[in-house]
């Protein structure tokens, strides 16, 4: 009887885990920097919010533009255009902040703007092409997703934050 | 009671019910582990001990019986292990009875155990007795050996023995009741408590989950359903359906929220209403109507305040250019503006100074001219290089009108003054059209016929001068030339006054012609008002357009917030697991509805976008239409001017015309004169040569043109041919020739002279 029910409860397990693998998995947000479309993928996504007040933070690298307070949470906040080495954009009141969160770590990512979250299927996911650039940038992307006939950037938040998490490791590497 | 507090009473309740099962399994489990010790402290020591004691008491028994075998005496070794045996089975006996009186008992195995101690009492001095005995039959002598063996036998197979059996069976009772007691009962009521313990913790589980089921479907259902309503509002703010309301009348936190939405509905709805108020007036033509800012807050209160101002900055310039267009199309030419506009006031602004620049540079040239035709100096002219465009076509049509009367008008002049001075061989050249042209025509006919009369009378005073005889004939032939200059004179009077009936409808044309110009100039006046009209409704729209830009660009930051809402629902509801997936339906349907209003806000500011730039197109075709119209009222003034003066012209003209018919007179007078000279030579030949010299030298006075003597010898060749040889005939013969002559010359003559004659 003892065996029957731990064979019940694995089951029960094993069927939790289909669906939480059903919801979230191969489900990307999709946010835009100037005219190019970046997915991230929506497990590691806590929420969407608008521009707020960020508080500069002294002796963090440029793309750190600093921190907020997200109803009580102290959150850093990364500028992905800096982060991606592209030109800096003035703000508008399209521009948003996706609060991510890798590892119990919640960290904001500022883009121009968010546009929609799509379901893109494993068969349909690539893997990058290797382009051999000198800072080895596009470590950032996870694979290309074709949605029709474009292609979609899907990028890898764990690479993105974990830079930004050890600033003295990436500053001696580069 | 609000939502947190219902969510907290469920989970509060949920949990008691876990806190009573985890309970009552403990209690349970409690039970069955203190049975499981007193099996191991009580029931087994106590089977072991019972056990421990039967065997001892077998072992007395059957150690005992060996040792009353008479066989066994010969054996001592046997009988020593004999004795060993029995020792220590006293001695285990005694442990264990003690254990077992140690452990307690119930009372019937007390009473039973009683039993078997009184028992032991009667059997163990008998057992005593017996091993004595046999010790006593071993330590005898022979011959009384088989004697005491035999009574030992006895004793062993008879009460004694019995005792011992009773003892044992006693003990089996005892046994047998233990072992089930506290072998089977006792494990068997430990199991059955656990097994009720088992059902009344199942049933509290069961009880549990159906009430955590209950709470959670009645909450989610709740709490679903007021999102449903919600969602089905937002949907009608994001289509701009404001008339819908949140009705939600449970005290928690979605009436806040439904507070919250009729607040934005609200204020919207205030906003949308006073822009409304506004954009009908200005479409209406009332820019002075303003909305009220107090009545809205935030940047609601903002938008209200820029459509007040954006009023303001478009009225007082609109105000100050059509005070002067005002001005400018009466005619009362204002000074120049020097207040300073920005953008396309500025270019209005400049637009009126340099309108009123040319109006001013016209009017004065116009008015120089108009003095100067006035003071009679026809050669004065307006410099036409100083003005631009159609100023300069009426400042070109005035001189050129100008020169078109004056050249004219001076040959005339110089002709009259030939005439006046004798001289009659000049002609009118020029090329001239029209009423100038028949002028010219006339004149030259005129001074023709004068030459022509002229020229007879030189040819009649030369015949009278050469021959006197022939006087009669001469005088005769004098007054038919004076009867044909009294009819080319006719001639010439009928002709000066169809110049002068022709002068005079000139002048009414001209007349005809000055007030069409002020009916043009009154009719473009009236279109200069409407083109006002006109400007200040398209900066009408053009305000409008601009305010709905702004409100569309309000529902275009409303409709990327509901984008972000439901981008966060979906996240949320891909969170959820499976219980999430119809949530996240609906999230994607509401993206999709803002993604569908920005879309719509797109292409309608693309339009207005359009709508603003026709607009400005539409604004500088009409303020060049306007200025067109300004130079139109200009220039018909002109025209007017110009027709008064031509009018002016016409009456000197006719004036002029009316001395050249008194001049005809006194041509006549003389020719009559001259008739009745001829008239009196015929009768007194003294006095015909007297007369004759004083013709000659009145005709002598006057140059005549030689193409007019050609004109005249063509025009009359036979006449000629017969004049002179008669003239010389008459003068040098007799009267036969002159007989001949005047029987055949005399009778056209007469003819000619009856049918004149009446009218000398």
């Amino acid at each position: 009887m003892a065996e029957q029910l731990k064979g019940d409860v694995q089951d029960e397990l094993l069927a939790d885990d289909d669906e939480n693998e059903d919801t979230q998995a191969n489900k990307y947000l999709f946010f835009r920097i100037d005219k190019e479309s970046y997915g991230i993928g929506i497990k590691h996504v806590i929420e969407i919010i608008e521009l707020q007040n960020i508080s500069a933070v002294p002796d963090m690298p440029d793309y750190v533009k600093g921190v907020i307070n997200l109803r009580g949470k102290v959150i850093p906040i990364v500028d992905l255009r800096l982060r991606f080495g592209m030109d800096e954009r003035g703000y508008d009141n399209r521009t948003c902040i996706i609060v991510t969160e890798v590892d119990r770590v919640l960290v904001g990512c500022l883009v121009d703007t968010v546009e929609e979250v799509m379901e893109i299927p494993e068969k349909n996911v690539e893997v990058p092409p290797q382009f051999k650039t000198a800072s080895g940038r596009n470590r950032y992307i996870s694979g290309m997703g074709k949605v029709g006939e474009s292609i979609k950037i899907l990028l890898d938040v764990e690479e993105i934050v974990r830079d930004e998490k050890i600033p003295d490791v990436a500053a001696v590497t580069a | 009671m609000n939502i947190l507090t219902k969510l907290l009473i469920s989970f509060i309740s949920v949990a008691l019910l876990c806190a009573i099962v985890g309970g009552v399994s403990l209690n349970q489990l409690g039970n069955t582990e203190r049975g499981i010790r007193d099996l191991s402290d009580e029931t087994i020591p106590k089977l072991d001990c019972v056990n421990r004691i039967d065997r001892s008491f077998r072992n007395i028994k059957t150690a005992t019986r060996s040792i009353a075998n008479p066989l066994s005496a010969d054996d001592p070794e046997f009988l020593k292990r004999q004795e060993e045996i029995i020792k220590t089975a006293r001695a285990q006996y005694a442990d264990a009875r003690k254990k077992f009186e140690a452990l307690g008992m119930s009372a019937e195995e007390k009473a039973k155990y009683d039993k078997v101690v009184a028992q032991i009492e009667i059997a163990a001095p008998y057992n005593n007795s017996i091993i004595e005995a046999a010790e006593a039959a071993r330590l005898a002598p022979i011959e009384q050996r088989d004697e005491l063996y035999r009574k030992l036998y006895i004793r062993v197979t008879g009460d004694e023995r019995m005792a011992m059996e009773d003892l044992l069976s006693l003990f089996e009772d005892l046994l047998v009741y233990d072992q089930q007691y506290y072998g089977v009962e006792i494990p068997n009521r430990i199991i059955a408590g656990a097994k009720i313990g088992k059902i009344i913790v199942l049933v509290i589980a069961i009880f549990a989950f159906i009430v955590a089921l209950i709470f959670g479907v009645i909450q989610g259902r709740l709490i679903a359903g007021r999102l449903t309503s919600t969602v089905k509002v937002m949907n009608k703010i994001a289509h701009g359906d404001l008339s819908e309301r949140l009705t939600i009348t449970t005290k928690d936190e979605f009436k806040s929220v439904a507070a919250a939405l009729n607040s934005v509905e609200d204020n919207v709805s205030s906003l949308v209403t006073d822009t409304g108020t506004l954009v009908d007036s200005a479409l209406r033509g009332d820019l002075a109507v303003r909305a009220d800012p107090e009545k809205h807050e935030g940047e609601y209160r903002k938008v209200i305040e820029g459509i007040n101002s954006t009023l303001d900055a478009v009225l007082t310039p609109l105000q100050m250019a059509a005070t002067y267009i005002d001005s400018i199309a009466k005619g009362n030419l204002p000074q120049k503006i020097t207040e300073q506009y920005n953008g396309d006031f500025n270019a209005i602004k400049e637009n009126l100074n340099l309108a009123i620049d040319s109006i001013n540079a016209l009017v004065s040239d116009t008015i120089m001219l108009s003095e100067a035709a006035v003071a009679g100096t026809l050669q004065t002219r307006a410099d036409a290089s100083r003005h631009q465009g159609d100023y300069r076509k009426i400042v070109d049509g005035i001189n050129t009108t100008l020169d078109l009367m004056v050249t004219p008008l001076n040959e005339l002049i110089e002709i009259l003054k030939g005439m006046s001075d004798g001289d009659l061989s000049i002609k009118m050249t020029g090329d001239y059209r029209g009423d100038f042209d028949i002028l010219k025509t006339s004149l030259n006919a005129s001074l023709d016929s004068i030459n022509d009369a002229l020229r007879q009378i030189n040819t009649a005073v030369e015949q009278v001068a050469e021959g006197s005889v022939q006087v009669s004939q001469a005088s005769q032939a004098l007054s038919q030339g004076a009867t044909e200059q009294a009819a080319s004179l006719e001639e010439i009077t009928s002709s000066t006054t169809e110049i002068s009936s022709q002068t005079k409808q000139n002048t009414e044309n001209a007349l005809r012609m000055n007030s069409l110009a002020r009916e043009a100039q009154e009719s473009a006046e009236k279109g200069n008002a409407q083109m006002k009209d006109l400007v200040s409704a398209m900066s009408d729209i053009n305000t409008s357009a601009e305010e709905i830009r702004k409100i569309v660009k309000t529902i275009d930051d409303i409709s990327f917030q509901i984008n972000l809402l439901a981008l966060n629902a979906n996240v949320e509801a891909a969170r959820a697991g499976k219980y999430g997936k119809g949530f996240a339906v609906v999230a994607e349907e509401v993206r999709n509805l803002a993604v569908r209003s920005a879309n719509s806000v797109k292409d309608t500011t693309r339009m207005v976008d359009e709508a603003i730039g026709n607009i400005q197109k539409g604004n500088q075709l009409v303020e060049g239409t306007a200025s067109q119209l300004d130079e139109i009222v200009g220039g018909a003034g002109q025209v007017s001017t110009i027709a008064e003066e031509v009018a002016t012209a016409g009456r000197e003209q006719t004036q002029g015309l009316d001395q050249i018919a008194l001049g005809l007179n006194q041509i006549d007078q003389v020719t009559q004169s001259n008739t009745a000279s001829a008239e009196e030579s015929a009768s007194a030949s003294e006095e015909l040569s007297s007369q004759a010299q004083q013709v000659k030298a009145m005709v002598a006075r006057f140059k005549l043109d030689q193409a007019g003597t050609s004109r005249m010898d063509s025009a009359r060749p036979e006449k000629a041919q017969k004049q002179t040889p008669v003239s010389v005939a008459a003068y040098h013969a007799s009267v036969t020739t002159k007989k001949k002559t005047v029987g055949v010359s005399p009778a056209e003559v007469i003819s000619l002279d009856d049918s004149n004659f009446g009218k000398f």
